[in-house]
């Protein structure tokens, strides 16, 4: 369900020439945008289907070959493990940052403690907290001290919650009725069997949208793999992808770029297109404080 | 989990030695399941976050290129070697440029984009998806993408360039279009994110105060100068934070198109830590690096939520 009420526009009826015209504009303004957002990728995905040549010269492929695909999976070795290893990193990564952000979701937004609002300042802070700063420090208590250099907990164990889910989480849970609450306590439940029992089963939009972002992170993440994983084995559908355009073994052919790049997308795009009713909703309220 | 108890709500008087430590008691019961619900982020955030950001500080005033050595201690070198730095300067620059461009581009078309989409058309959350599509492909397929698109020779937007008789573009060989063709490669990217948040803020602005002003004889425009653009101040702010940050912290899109070339004109600040780290093994100078664009960073920040918050109308 929407989280985000909006107050309605009435529909419009065009009633005069110059409201048919407007309209008319709109959805050409809308079409180009269409056109202008979409465009570039279905052509990439399109001419991975083409032979080289034709890359820059037809906008359907003709003859139709997957020679770009069967040329690019030959040329990295362990590709299908490459892409099973970011579904392994990435789908522990979403369970677990789903478990422990709605943890802290709802205890920032049921329960009082000492703490509670220095504690929620701090998640909003660690949201703007550029990037490059840990980095460094990160791959040495990671790689180094750890040890975990070319092993899954590297790429696990940093993303484990996530913040930006934990405010979701808060405020979609800020807006669910204490009394379902007061009940549950009532009946003698602990607030971790609340949370799950009573908050998850209403808050599917919230879970939807958590856990579709930070797959989509993940699996989009080039840096962190790029700086950890050196070991082909331990190496993400991204990294390697990212490391096939750029070093070389492509053989500058850009139709095997194009082609890793149309099944590099396809799981996110997929999960997106799934769950997009509540995920669009669910970030326009990262909008709301 | 202990069952958690609903406080009694009662005058209490001066607690006795006794009774105090009931009290005490009751201190934890009250406070540990909240606790114990942020236990995962508390322990994330000391590990993952607080750490390194002091170690980070602490590293950029030694010396380390050798991990099976301990670090040198350096005092201010890193510092002072970084003021001195041209490169550093010039991948701020960079960057700066970068942000710049892309705020000011995103912003506009994200508004723009929510304001059309406001209307109550049928298919609007068709287009609301179309728009968000690029915002959910990887970074790294969309950097392939626009790789084949902004060929100089053979590329498809020369090609259509050239349809109007413009000649061809270097995209991403010429020092001077090479960001600016990145940039706007990100703000493609981006743009159906923030119109969905700038979409969830419009959508938020109660009807009757158009309608009043409409009542009052008050056009379109005068309108959106004097309710949607203070009632949306929220909004905005948050979008122009979160694009600044992202335009700040791109790597990969720079890292597969150009590499930081053509002459470092696309080297951000990210790329020159990563290669001060990951290339050539300088772990103090690249924690001082750090130090520093994040300082500059939280300043930049600061400065537009003083900017908006002030005129903000909630």
């Amino acid at each position: 369900m929407a989280i985000v009420t909006p107050t309605a526009a009435p529909r419009i009826r065009a009633r005069r020439p110059g409201h048919v015209i407007g309209l008319g504009l709109i959805y050409v303004g809308l079409a180009l945008g269409t056109i202008l957002f979409l465009g570039p990728m279905i052509w990439g995905a399109l001419s991975s289907f083409k032979t080289e040549n034709q890359l820059y010269t037809t906008f359907l492929p003709s003859p139709f070959t997957t020679s770009a695909y069967t040329d690019s999976f030959n040329a990295i070795p362990n590709i299908g493990r490459v892409f099973l290893n970011s579904v392994f990193d990435y789908g522990i990564v979403t369970v677990g940052a789903l478990v422990f952000s709605s943890m802290a979701g709802y205890a920032l937004a049921r329960l009082q403690f000492l703490g509670r609002g220095f504690l929620f300042n701090l998640v909003l802070f660690t949201m703007t907290i550029p990037s490059m700063l840990t980095l460094v420090p990160l791959y040495i208590l990671i790689a180094d001290y750890f040890n975990w250099g070319d092993t899954y907990q590297a790429i696990i164990a940093p993303a484990l919650v996530s913040p930006v889910g934990i405010f979701l989480f808060r405020q979609f849970f800020s807006t669910l009725p204490v009394e379902l609450f007061e009940a549950g306590r009532l009946d003698g439940l602990s607030d971790l069997s609340m949370l799950f029992r009573i908050a998850w089963p209403l808050s599917r939009g919230a879970v939807v949208t958590v856990a579709v972002l930070v797959f989509m992170n993940g699996w989009d993440d080039f840096l962190w793999p790029l700086v950890v994983e050196h070991d082909q084995n331990y190496q993400t559908a991204t990294q390697a992808v990212g490391l096939f355009v750029r070093g070389g073994a492509s053989n500058g052919y850009l139709t095997w770029q194009l082609a890793m790049a149309t099944v590099l997308a396809l799981p996110v795009l997929a999960i997106f297109i799934f769950g997009q009713r509540y995920f669009v909703e669910g970030i326009a309220t990262t909008g709301l404080k | 989990m202990a069952t958690d108890t609903v406080p009694t709500v009662s005058s209490r008087p001066e607690p006795a030695p006794q009774a105090r430590r009931h009290l005490a008691g009751r201190f934890w019961r009250h406070n540990a399941t909240g606790w114990a619900l942020m236990l995962p982020y508390i322990i994330y955030f000391s590990l993952f976050t607080a750490f390194p950001i002091g170690f980070a500080i602490y590293l950029s005033f030694h010396r380390w290129n050798n991990l099976f050595k301990p670090p040198i201690p350096h005092g201010f070198s890193n510092y002072i070697y970084l003021f001195h730095d041209a490169n550093f300067w010039n991948a701020l620059h960079v960057t700066i440029v970068f942000a710049v461009v892309f705020v000011v581009v995103t912003v506009p078309l994200a508004l723009s984009l929510a304001l059309l989409l406001n209307q109550a058309l049928p298919g609007r959350s068709f287009f609301r998806v179309v728009f968000f599509m690029p915002y959910i492909t990887p970074a790294v397929v969309i950097s392939i993408v626009f790789l084949w698109l902004y060929q100089t020779q053979n590329g498809i937007l020369n090609n259509i360039l050239g349809f109007f008789g413009i000649s061809p573009v270097p995209w991403l060989t010429d020092t001077a279009v090479a960001m600016p063709a990145i940039s706007l490669m990100v703000v493609w990217k981006q743009a159906g994110y923030f119109t969905v948040i700038f979409l969830a803020g419009l959508q938020g602005i109660p009807r009757q105060l158009y309608e009043a002003a409409a009542v009052d004889g008050a056009t379109g425009w005068r309108q959106f100068r004097d309710i949607t653009v203070p009632l949306l101040a929220p909004a905005m702010l948050l979008v122009v934070v979160f694009a600044t940050l992202t335009g700040f912290s791109i790597f990969t899109e720079p890292y597969i198109l150009t590499q930081g070339g053509p002459d470092n004109a696309t080297l951000t600040v990210t790329l020159y830590i990563y290669k001060w780290a990951f290339e050539y093994s300088t772990f103090g100078y690249a924690s001082a690096l750090g130090v520093v664009f994040a300082v500059i960073v939280f300043i930049i920040v600061a400065i537009q939520r003083l900017v908006f918050e002030r005129d903000s109308y909630t």
